[in-house]
C-alpha cells in the first residue's frame, strides 16, 4: 500500500505538477514561439521527469553526500521558479483543459482514447503483474540506486560499484538511471522501496510519443491522424516498446520531439524555437549516447541550413550548443576527458 | 511530377511493400537456429541477406519489428532527392539528417532493432503527409485505409512467425504442457533468490560470479563478481579480463577462487549455448546446488573447500 501510495504521488508530483508547469511555461512563451499549442503541452509533460532528473544530475555531481532533504527540495524550488515564470501560459494552459470536453465531439478523437485506454489496461496490467527483471534496465536501475546511495555522481575509467561488485556497463548519459535515483530519494521520505513510478514511464512516454505523432498528424486531416496513430502502433516493435520496461519510448519521445523542433526552426528561424530545439537535443543526448550523435548530426545540419551570413549561423550554432551542453550533453564532455572515454575507448583500447 | 504518376508510384510501392511482407516473413526469416550462430538468430541477422535487411537497412525493411511505412518511404525518399531543388529549408534539412541517421544507426546499431524504431515516428508522419500532399480527392482516404490495412497484415505476419518460431523450438511442447499459472508469464525473475542462497548456504559475505544477471545487485545486497560468458569476460574494477581464454579449467578454479574469492556461481539455462566451455566447466567442475522453474541456477565449485 505504501509503494502504490508512493507511486501516486510521484506520479502526480513529477509526471503532472512539473510536467504541467513545463507545459504552462512553453505555452507563456508561444507569443514568440509560435507553434502549435497541444504537442507543445505534450512536450512540457515530457520535460518533468527529465528536468528531475538533470537537477538531480548537476546536484549530486557538484555537491558529493549531498543530503537527501536537499536533494527532495531541489527539484521542487526549481520548478516553482519556472512556474513563477510561466506568465499567461497558465491561463492558456486552463484554457485549454476546460476545453476537452468539447474537442471530444470530434468522433476520430474517440479512436485516440480507445487506445489511450487500452494502453492504460496494459500499464496496469503490467505494474501489477511484471517486475523489474530485463537485463538492460536493471543494469540503469542498479547504477541509479548506486547513486541514490552515494549521493554523488563521479567519472571513472570503469563504473565500478566496490560495495556490491556491479560494474555498470553502460555508457551513455546518466537521465534515466538517475529517475530511479529520484524515486529513491522520495521514497525515503515514507520509507518506501518499490520501482512502480520508474516501470511506469516505460509506458508514459510510450503514450506520449502516440499523442505527439496523433497531434502533429491532425494538423493534416484528423483521418491522417487516425491512420497514423494506427500505423505506428500496429508493430511488433511498439508493442516491446511499451512493454518491456526500457528508456526507448523515453528516448525515442525526445528524438521525435527534437526532430520537429528542428523543423520548425528551418521554417522560421526565432531565437525561442533555438533554444527549445537545443534543450531537446540536449534532453536526447542526456538519455542515450545514440542521441548525442544524432543531435551533434542535427547541430551540424543546422549550421549548414540555417539563412543568413556565416558568422550569424556561427553565433546561433554556438547557443544552441551551449544550451544542448547545459541540458545534459556535458556528460559526453567529462565522460570522455576524465570517465570512460565514451565511445572513443573502444578506438583507444581494442 | 504528373499526379497519375505520382498515385501510380504511391500504389506500387504499396503492392511492393504487401509482396515483400510475404516474402519476408514466410521465407526469409528462419524459424530455427539451425545452422546460426545464435546471438545472430536472435537478432534476425543470421544470414548476408538478413543482415542488410533488418540490420544495415533495417530502418526500412525489418518488418518483424517495424510496419511498412519504411518500404514506402523509400521511394519517397529517392523522390525527394530527384527533386531536391524544389525542396524547402526544411525539407532538405529532414531529408539529410534521414539519410544521416540511417547511415548512423544502420552502422552502429543495425544489429537491434531498438534503434531502428527511433525512426519510425518521423516515418509514419512523413509518409502520411506526403500521401496527402500529393494525392488528390477520394483518392487520399482510399490510401490511408489500405496503408493501415497493410500495417495491420504485417502485425498479423509477424506473430504468425513468431508462433511458427515457437513451434520450432524442440522444447515448445514441453513448456507449453508446463501451463504457467497466468501471473508467472509476466515475471520470469528468479522465484526465490534469497531462499535459494540460504538453502545452499551461501553466507552474507561470499562473492557469487554472477552470470550476467544484474536482478543479482537488485535483489541482493550480497557481493558478485560480474561476468558475462558470452564474450567470455569479468567486469573488475579496473579491468574487462577473460576468464576462460588462456585458461585450462584447473587454472580458471583457482583463479575463481584465489583471486576472486568465488565459490559460488549464478546463472541462467538460457545462457548455456552462448559458450559451451563455460557451460562444461558448471558441468565437470562443479555441482548444482539451487535452480528454479524459471531456469536460475546456483552452483558451488568442487572440492575448493581446503583450499
Amino acid at each position: 500500500m505504501k509503494e502504490l501510495l508512493h507511486f501516486a504521488g510521484l506520479f502526480l508530483e513529477t509526471n503532472v505538477v512539473f510536467g504541467g508547469i513545463m507545459a504552462a511555461f512553453l505555452l507563456g512563451r508561444n507569443d514568440r514561439l509560435r507553434l502549435p499549442e497541444w504537442p507543445l503541452v505534450l512536450v512540457g509533460l515530457a520535460l518533468g521527469p527529465f528536468l528531475t532528473s538533470l537537477v538531480l544530475y548537476y546536484a549530486m555531481a557538484l555537491w558529493h553526500g549531498i543530503p537527501l532533504t536537499v536533494l527532495n527540495t531541489l527539484p521542487m524550488l526549481v520548478f516553482a521558479t519556472l512556474a513563477l515564470f510561466a506568465g499567461d501560459g497558465w491561463s492558456r494552459l486552463w484554457d485549454m483543459v476546460v476545453g476537452i470536453p468539447r474537442t471530444l465531439r470530434d468522433r476520430t478523437l474517440w479512436w485516440f482514447l480507445a487506445g489511450s485506454l487500452l494502453m492504460l489496461a496494459i500499464t496496469v496490467l503490467w505494474l501489477a503483474l511484471r517486475p523489474l527483471t530485463d537485463h538492460d534496465v536493471l543494469e540503469y536501475a542498479n547504477q541509479g540506486r548506486v547513486f541514490l546511495r552515494e549521493r554523488a555522481i563521479e567519472y571513472q575509467r570503469h563504473h565500478y560499484d566496490a560495495a556490491t561488485g556491479f560494474h555498470y556497463v553502460g555508457l551513455h548519459g546518466f537521465s534515466f538511471p538517475l529517475l530511479f535515483t529520484w524515486e529513491g530519494v522520495t521514497g525515503s521520505l515514507i520509507n518506501a522501496q518499490g520501482d512502480l513510478w520508474t516501470r511506469s514511464l516505460t509506458m508514459w512516454y510510450g503514450w506520449l510519443l502516440v499523442a505527439f505523432v496523433w497531434a502533429v498528424s491532425r494538423r493534416l486531416d484528423r483521418r491522417v491522424a487516425v491512420a497514423a496513430g494506427i500505423v505506428l502502433t500496429a508493430t511488433m516493435g511498439y508493442f516491446f516498446m511499451i512493454t518491456v520496461y526500457h528508456l526507448d519510448s523515453y528516448r525515442i519521445f525526445f528524438f521525435t520531439v527534437s526532430l520537429a523542433a528542428f523543423t520548425a526552426l528551418l521554417r522560421v528561424p526565432s531565437r525561442e524555437r533555438l533554444g527549445l530545439f537545443a534543450l531537446l537535443c540536449g534532453a536526447h543526448a542526456f538519455i542515450h549516447s545514440i542521441g548525442a550523435i544524432l543531435s551533434g548530426g542535427l547541430w551540424m545540419l543546422l549550421l549548414v541550413l540555417l539563412p543568413g551570413p556565416w558568422n550569424i549561423r556561427l553565433r546561433w550554432a554556438l547557443n544552441a550548443a551551449g544550451v544542448m551542453l547545459a541540458a545534459g550533453a556535458i556528460h559526453y564532455v567529462v565522460d570522455v576527458f576524465k570517465g570512460t572515454g565514451w565511445i572513443l575507448q573502444d578506438i583507444i583500447w581494442f | 511530377m504528373d499526379a497519375r504518376w505520382i498515385s501510380r508510384i504511391a500504389w506500387g510501392a504499396l503492392a511492393v511493400a504487401a509482396i515483400y511482407a510475404w516474402v519476408y516473413h514466410r521465407h526469409l526469416m528462419p524459424v530455427t537456429s539451425e545452422g546460426i550462430d545464435i546471438a545472430l538468430f536472435s537478432r534476425g541477422i543470421g544470414s548476408p541477406v538478413l543482415l542488410w535487411l533488418n540490420g544495415y537497412l533495417g530502418i526500412f525493411f525489418n518488418l518483424q519489428f517495424l510496419g511498412p511505412v519504411g518500404v514506402i518511404a523509400v521511394p519517397l525518399i529517392v523522390g525527394s532527392l530527384w527533386k531536391w531543388r524544389a525542396l524547402s529549408r526544411w525539407q532538405r534539412g529532414l531529408l539529410l539528417f534521414m539519410l544521416m541517421a540511417t547511415v548512423i544507426i544502420g552502422l552502429f546499431g543495425g544489429f537491434n532493432y531498438r534503434y531502428a524504431l527511433t525512426l519510425q515516428p518521423l516515418l509514419a508522419v512523413a509518409v502520411m503527409a506526403a500521401v496527402w500532399k500529393l494525392m488528390q480527392g477520394r483518392e487520399r482516404g482510399w490510401y490511408l485505409a489500405a496503408l493501415v490495412a497493410m500495417s495491420m497484415l504485417n502485425a498479423a505476419l509477424a506473430l504468425e512467425h513468431r508462433q511458427r518460431t515457437w513451434r520450432a523450438d524442440p522444447e515448445y511442447a514441453q513448456k507449453k504442457a508446463m501451463k504457467k499459472a497466468f501471473p508467472d508469464r509476466f515475471d520470469d525473475g528468479p522465484r526465490d533468490l534469497q531462499g535459494m542462497l540460504a538453502r545452499a548456504g551461501v553466507g552474507e559475505r561470499d562473492t557469487v560470479l554472477v552470470n550476467n544477471l544484474p536482478i543479482w545487485y537488485y535483489r541482493t545486497e550480497r557481493p558478485g563478481a560480474y561476468y558475462w560468458c558470452g564474450s567470455d569476460q569479468l567486469f573488475l574494477a579496473e579491468d574487462r579480463p577473460f576468464l576462460f581464454r588462456q585458461r585450462d579449467d584447473a587454472q580458471v578454479t583457482r583463479y575463481l577462487v584465489d583471486t576472486l574469492g568465488c565459490r559460488f556461481i549464478f546463472s541462467l539455462d538460457e545462457y548455456a549455448p552462448y559458450n559451451e566451455r563455460f557451460h562444461a566447466y558448471l558441468e565437470e567442475h562443479c555441482e548444482l546446488v539451487g535452480s528454479d522453474d524459471r531456469g536460475y541456477t546456483l552452483h558451488r565449485l568442487k572440492d575448493t573447500f581446503g583450499r
